[in-house]
């Protein structure tokens, strides 16, 4: 019988214990549970994702460890053939609290489930970097994320075609 | 150095709608091409829109401000999108009607069907029934005193 629990080493060698319901909420692991069926179980590790990081991902399985698990939507078109974005409003409370983090913890959170493969984490991550941006200015975005404007002056002239301008500049 | 991988941007915007990919955009060389990927991969017709239903963002006065003088003048579009979010500042600074605009741009987006000439009415009845209903209910209240 399949041991209730599972352990995982974290980057900074820490040793964690994850329940197996946990465990099975990352793709990633649970595809390295199942190839290492009947093997001798050893700590499975994980050299992206740091020990205090990877506390918040499982506190985020518990809290969502019931929801049903999550479908691959195909995306369509609506009846006027027109792309719609995903939806970004985060309703559920405890989700909220949980972002209300430091940005770096966020981006840290981000990568723990795009390497976990946690569908459900990741794409409240994204949500809340995408309601981030919402209303900022290019200026406000760079100093947010520590980005570097290297766009040179054509590439602006470029983009400010491309999004319609008609002053004479362009 | 940027917090977040190139590669995951993508994912990130692709929970914005397009008016909110304009101001990534002119924010660097990564962010754009992943704005452009976006675009071109999840449209049916990218040039199409391109080149007939972009619309920028109206969130606040000082992101309409920033396209204001960056990036062009407002269209019909983006007044009746600030009108329907009940922000009467924002319509104020974009213009109850088109007349104020240059010449050059009335002529480059009227032919357009979905950039035709706007005015107040237009303005005030693209608001929601809610907020007419508020405005109704408020009038009322205000005969009743």
């Amino acid at each position: 019988m399949a041991s209730e629990s599972i352990s995982v080493t974290t980057s900074d060698d820490q040793t964690i214990q994850l329940s197996r319901k946990h465990a099975q909420m990352s793709q990633t692991i649970n595809s390295m549970l199942e190839d290492s069926v009947g093997a001798d179980q050893e700590a499975i590790p994980l050299p992206n994702v740091s020990s205090e990081v990877l506390k918040k991902v499982i506190d985020w399985c518990t809290h969502h460890e019931n929801d049903p698990a999550p479908v691959e939507k195909v995306k369509k078109l609506n009846k006027k053939r027109e792309y719609k974005a995903k939806n970004s409003t985060i309703s559920d409370e405890w989700d909220k609290n949980f972002v209300n983090a430091e940005l770096r913890v966020i981006v840290d959170i981000l990568l723990a489930a795009n390497y976990l493969d946690v569908k459900g984490l990741f794409e409240l991550m994204c949500k809340h970097i995408a309601n981030e941006l919402k209303g900022k200015t290019p200026d406000q975005i760079r100093e947010r994320f520590g980005i570097q404007d290297d766009l040179t002056e054509e590439d602006k002239a470029a983009m400010r075609k491309a999004w319609g301008a008609t002053k004479n500049d362009s | 150095m940027c917090i977040l991988p190139d590669d995951l941007w993508v994912e990130v915007f692709s929970f914005l709608p397009l008016a909110d990919l304009c101001a990534p955009c002119f924010t660097s060389i990564t962010l754009r091409d992943a704005v452009c990927h976006l675009i071109h991969s999840r449209l049916l017709y990218p040039t199409y829109w391109w080149r007939h239903r972009k619309q920028l963002p109206i969130h606040n006065m000082e992101i309409a401000e920033w396209w204001l003088s960056n990036v062009r003048e407002p269209t019909k579009l983006e007044v009746l999108a600030a009108a329907r979010t009940d922000q009467v500042e924002l319509v104020d600074l974009l213009g109850w009607d088109d007349t104020h605009l240059s010449a050059r741009h009335r002529n480059l987006v009227r032919p357009q069907l979905e950039y035709p000439a706007w005015n107040w009415a237009d303005i005030l009845s693209s608001r929601g029934p809610r907020k007419q209903e508020d405005h109704h209910s408020v009038s009322q209240e205000g005969l009743s005193e």
